[in-house]
């Protein structure tokens, strides 16, 4: 189905009509105007341009990173597809990824709710609690890993994914637990006196009603675990690595455009997620959950 | 009279505040019974202790006899129709009907049927496959009655269920409700904070005030004897002043309001005697206006009038100090009676409350 994006605002703006009406109105007169619009352009080339000089590179049809426009190439893509090590590290840290994603997120739900439900008072320190992992410096929480690793001989992979759940959590904790905020309470208890128990309720009620906040906490927590480079650089040993980690040893020897290649791909796939919770979160306002 | 329902020593505590208690109540089979009383007085408490949603601190809970005090929700057969419908946004009408039969595992061709059934009881056909939030707020609310009812409960439990519509329907729907519950013969707990609501809808009410039962009975017997200062200041309009009690024969008495002021009444309980202090009771509209001089008739003056429509308030005021409600038809011989004006004032139907 094909779905205009200004009709969907449009549908939110009538919804909340409060919204479009209170944007704080800025009134900016000739000069004031002009210095506005260059100070916002400069911000975006400050924080884009990075991005765009990387897609650049990665259509250069030689190592070279200038050429001209009309040159431009895939050729650094296949060299990408056809590099056995990169293509096995991509599809590791995909699969990473997934499973951390995953787990974070049946955990963040669960322990978002409890917070929410059932902690009362003791809420705040809970959520304190909760959101410590991002306190601790990445690194750290790698040498811990580590040092686990060195007397718990576990398989390599499940420390990596251990780790990435921790890093990923406070995030799924905070976004879920922003959704489970907006359900009644009393909607649950609608349906436990309907004759649901605790955890049909859950199923059958909460879960659809937190589902798109969910779904981007999930697409969160993919992206901080796909992105990550500490705890894969600490625990993975000789062998198959997270893409980031063969990146990095790459480049500590070389540098050729195919970073540039790869790195595009990822930027797309991120977009590609982003655009996808902007859409979740929209529809989350047409339903009025 | 068989009981449905009966709440025995019930008390609930949160921290070293005692929020509700210790009640008893005993709801009889096929009444509708209100729970009567202002905000924060207990009654979403213990409506949420008859459904399971609060666990009393202290007290048993017995529901056609058998003890429910330690049973979860789901297993309690009781259906609760909450203030703001708490609807399920994410389920048609049909689905959000049918969810309690589906949790009890009724065949689906079956659940269609009495989905069907239900929704036409409440006054709601074609809307099954629509969303809640494609309703207005009032066929909302009998979506919320259909759901608790189409699994056929025990007691129906109603927390301030038209509260949130506007004026003209909550009339209406007080009516149909009430055509519904008897039509059903459903034993129900009704929860409200509005006297008329109470009045018009129940066999008997409780009032209710800072977490305990002040009074139980018939709408009339709570307007025509309050037994507490609470209940004649919460229940109705009515003039209070504090008394003593000059002659007693029966629960006919006399009452002495000081400056030579004495008014028969009727004692809503047996007083302590000739001499002891009670409340005066008299009610707006069983006052009546004649000229100064007449005999029976108490001198006062009007030192305030009130133009309401259809009624006409005064504010009299006797010799003594002591004021008085009068409330009389909005007819010419009223209209022209402005403050200032010498009136004589008989007081019907009094009522002293003793020790209040
Ligand atoms: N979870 C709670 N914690 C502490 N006090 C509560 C809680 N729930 C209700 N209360 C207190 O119990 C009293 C009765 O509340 P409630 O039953 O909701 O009143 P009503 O429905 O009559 O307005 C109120 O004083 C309220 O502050
Ligand atoms: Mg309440």
């Amino acid at each position: 189905m094909r779905t205009d994006p200004s009709e969907t605002q449009n549908v939110v703006a009538a919804a909340r009509p409060g919204r479009a009406v209170e944007a704080p109105k800025v009134d900016l007169s000739g000069l004031g105007r002009v210095a506005f619009g260059l100070m916002i352009t400069l911000l975006y080339v400050f924080l884009l341009a990075p991005i765009l000089i990387v897609v650049f590179a990665s259509f250069s049809p030689t190592m070279s990173n200038t050429y001209a426009l009309s040159q431009a190439s895939l050729h650094w893509y296949r060299e990408f597809i056809g590099n056995s090590s990169f293509v096995s590290a991509f599809k590791f840290s995909l699969l990473l990824a997934l499973l951390a994603s995953f787990f974070a997120t049946i955990i963040g739900l669960l322990t978002s709710y409890a917070i929410v439900r059932f902690l009362g008072r003791a809420r705040t320190i809970g959520q304190s609690i909760a959101m410590l992992p991002m306190m601790v410096p990445h690194i750290l929480i790698s040498l811990s890993l580590l040092l686990l690793l060195t007397r718990f001989p576990l398989p390599e992979m499940s420390v990596l994914v251990i780790g990435h759940i921790l890093i990923c959590l406070p995030f799924t904790i905070a976004g879920i637990m922003a959704s489970l905020e907006g359900v009644d309470p009393d909607i649950e208890a609608a349906a436990y006196t309907l004759g649901a128990n605790r955890l049909r309720v859950l199923w059958e009620v909460t879960v659809p009603l937190v589902a798109p906040g969910v779904l981007s906490a999930a697409i969160f927590a993919f992206i901080i675990s796909f992105g990550d480079v500490y705890i894969a650089l600490f625990i993975s040993g000789p062998g198959v690595t997270t893409l980031p980690v063969e990146i990095f040893s790459y480049v500590q020897w070389e540098s050729s455009p195919v970073i540039a290649a790869i790195t595009t791909v990822q930027i797309v796939m991120i977009i590609l997620f982003g655009l996808f919770i902007e859409r979740l979160v929209g529809l989350r306002s047409v339903m009025r959950i | 009279m068989q009981l449905a329902l009966t709440l025995e020593k019930i008390v609930k505590r949160y921290g070293a505040t005692t929020a509700l208690g210790p009640i008893d109540i005993d709801v009889r089979q096929g009444e509708l019974l209100t729970l009567l009383g202002p905000s924060g007085c207990g009654k979403t408490t213990t409506l949420h202790i008859i459904a399971g949603l609060t666990t009393p601190t202290e007290g048993r809970l017995l529901l056609n006899g058998r003890n429910i005090t330690a049973l979860a929700p789901p297993y309690r057969d009781i259906g609760l129709v909450f203030q703001n419908y708490a609807l399920f946004p994410h389920r048609t009408i049909a689905e959000n009907v049918a969810f309690g039969l589906r949790m009890r595992k009724v065949p689906k061709a079956e659940i269609t049927v009495r989905v069907r059934a239900i929704l036409n009881v409440v006054g709601l056909p074609n809307v099954e496959e629509r969303y809640p939030n494609q309703l207005s707020g009032g066929q909302r609310q009998r979506v919320a009655l259909a759901r608790a009812l189409v699994i056929e409960p025990s007691i129906l439990l109603l927390d301030e269920p038209l509260s949130n519509l506007d004026a003209l329907l909550r009339k209406k729907m007080r009516l149909e409700l009430r055509e519904i519950q008897q039509r059903l013969g459903i034993t129900t707990v009704f929860v409200t904070h509005d006297q008329d609501e109470a009045f018009e809808m129940s066999d008997r009410v409780i009032l209710m005030n800072g977490g305990h039962i002040e009074q139980i009975g018939s709408p009339e017997a709570l307007y025509d004897s309050p037994q507490t200062r609470f209940a004649a200041s919460f229940i109705g309009e009515a003039s209070l002043t504090p008394c003593t009690i000059a002659q007693v024969r029966g629960d006919d008495v006399v009452a002495d309001l000081g400056g030579g002021m004495t008014i028969p009444a009727k004692a809503v309980r047996p007083v302590d005697g000739v001499g002891s202090q009670a409340l005066l009771m008299a009610r707006p509209e069983r006052v009546t206006l004649s000229e100064p001089n007449a005999t029976d008739a108490l001198p006062m003056t009007i030192s305030k009038r009130v133009f309401q429509g259809e009624r006409i308030l005064f504010e009299l005021t006797a010799a003594n100090g002591h004021a008085f409600q009068c409330s009389v038809p909005s007819i010419e011989k009223y209209r022209e009676m402005q403050p200032g004006l010498n009136v004589g004032a008989v007081l019907h139907e009094c009522r002293v409350i003793p020790g209040a």
